[in-house]
């Protein structure tokens, strides 16, 4: 007897207080608006939502860009979400101590999301784990093939390649105290090409910690790829953006595919 | 009056929120002071059990709200580890002694092939066809969200009216005369949860 559902998770990435489309980590197109999104994934039953904000200072901007003064709105849009997410939330992108994991858990948020600090920092996540749990805690690792053609992990929004083998690098993250992998490809970010499944088994091989996989989802079918091969998390962002009633017809075809998903209902408010 | 008990470190903003989306009114309690004249508790609780615990003594809380529940039998919802405080002991981190208002202990779930913590959405068992918690709540709607590596190990199994199978049976929520509590997270657990928090507040 399974009890355990598989779960379906959205990404929206944020930029400028803007929700975005996010290609290979560098073109960040405007898609919809921060404040409505939440309404729409109440209403498809998400199992689970991340808000991750993709840090200004740390993205592609062009000269012209620079010129311009934006107010990022994140955290006045995470204070809007957290009142209304009556679903597990995750919030990323620029947690940089612990002032700012209280204050995201403070706005509602359940877990949230670390990435760069766990290199910079890395005292950062052994304490949120220590005063949290590690069950709020999210180790998010953003991996690509290098020069050398080997898997690797990438901080500061894909810039810059950490010197750990990759699997010693999610050791010292379960040794720290993670609770869960958020793992996102920057190579099949926004590509629409599936899952790197080779990656896939290489995380399943080195880690025991729930990993939710994101990069690469164009169609369902690669959702149910995923499923298939042993992940319980199937995670997506872009694909979710452009089609009426996206979540609920990928959670319809997981259902009717064999995935142990939720249900697919609509929920009236 | 409902009391939402907000001892510095659990995710009481979360609970809150939906009951104020619910339009149910509750009082803040963060003092041991502001305990009397409430008729229903809720204790919403993420971390550890020893953590709960000392946070709830450094503000004299532990002992009064025991009294309250045990003496006066007002009702109480403990959620996550709030639940598992009703217990006699926990195991995590340290042992830590509880409530012991249902015989049994808190410890960590063995596995040996599923993931710890154990995070995510579970079909749950139903145990207690009379159940007050689950009252009215549909089929399709008893899919609750989970996140812990500990469980309460009930020893008397008729407190036990939901379960989950984790490789074995687990706790979901235990029922006990004016005592309630749940492992899982019903205020993210969308609708399902919102009616088992309006079913805990109608009591």
């Amino acid at each position: 007897m399974i009890t355990k559902k598989n779960r379906l998770i959205v990404i929206i990435f944020f930029k400028n207080g803007n929700v975005v489309q996010s290609k290979l980590f560098k073109q960040h197109k405007i898609v919809g608006d921060p404040y409505t999104i939440i309404d729409r994934l109440s209403a498809w039953n998400a199992d689970e939502v991340i808000y991750l904000n993709i840090r200004p200072e740390l993205s592609h901007l062009s000269r012209q860009d620079k010129k311009i003064k934006y107010e990022n709105n994140f955290d006045k849009i995470i204070q809007f979400v957290g009142k209304k997410a009556f679903m597990p939330l995750t919030v990323g992108g620029g947690i940089k101590s612990l002032d700012d994991v209280n204050k995201y858990f403070e706005f509602g948020a359940d877990k949230i999301s670390i990435n760069s600090e766990i290199v910079s920092n890395p005292d950062l996540i052994y304490q949120c784990s220590k005063i949290y749990g590690s069950q709020s805690i999210i180790a998010s690792i953003d991996i690509k093939i290098d020069s050398e053609n080997t898997y690797s992990a990438y901080v500061n929004n894909g810039k810059k390649k950490v010197m750990l083998k990759l699997s010693d690098y999610i050791k010292k993250i379960e040794d720290l105290g993670a609770g869960e992998l958020l793992i996102n490809n920057i190579d099949r970010d926004g590509m629409g090409n599936g899952y790197d499944l080779n990656l896939l088994r290489l995380i399943q091989k080195i880690s025991k910690l729930p990993i939710i996989f994101a990069g690469g989802v164009g169609e369902f079918n690669h959702l149910s790829e995923g499923i298939e091969n042993n992940l319980n998390s199937v995670a997506a962002g872009n694909i979710f953006h452009y089609t009426e009633n996206s979540y609920y017809e990928a959670n319809k075809f997981l259902n009717e595919h064999g995935c142990n998903t939720r249900p697919p209902v609509i929920n009236y408010f | 009056m409902i009391g939402l008990i907000n001892y510095g470190g659990g995710n009481f903003k979360s609970v809150s929120n939906i009951l104020e989306y619910l339009n149910i009114n509750f009082k803040e309690v963060n003092d041991y002071k502001n305990l009397d004249k409430l008729s229903h508790i809720i204790l919403p609780g993420v971390g550890t059990y020893s953590d709960l615990v000392s946070k709830l003594k450094s503000k004299n809380l532990f002992d009064e709200l025991l009294y309250q529940i045990k003496e006066k039998k007002i009702f109480y919802l403990g959620i996550c580890v709030g639940m598992q405080l009703l217990s006699d002991f926990g195991y995590e981190n340290v042992k830590t002694k509880g409530f012991s208002l249902i015989e049994g202990a808190v410890e960590k779930i063995p596995v040996t092939i599923e993931d710890l913590p154990n995070i995510g959405w579970h079909n749950i068992i139903l145990e207690n066809k009379n159940s007050l918690l689950f009252k009215n709540i549909e089929t399709h709607e008893m899919f609750f969200y989970f996140v812990h590596s500990y469980y309460f190990n009930v020893k008397q199994k008729e407190y036990c009216s939901s379960n989950i199978y984790y490789e074995k049976k687990i706790t979901a929520s235990v029922e006990k005369d004016n005592l309630f509590g749940v492992q899982f997270h019903p205020e993210k657990s969308q609708l399902g949860g919102l009616k088992l928090l309006k079913n805990f507040c109608k009591l």
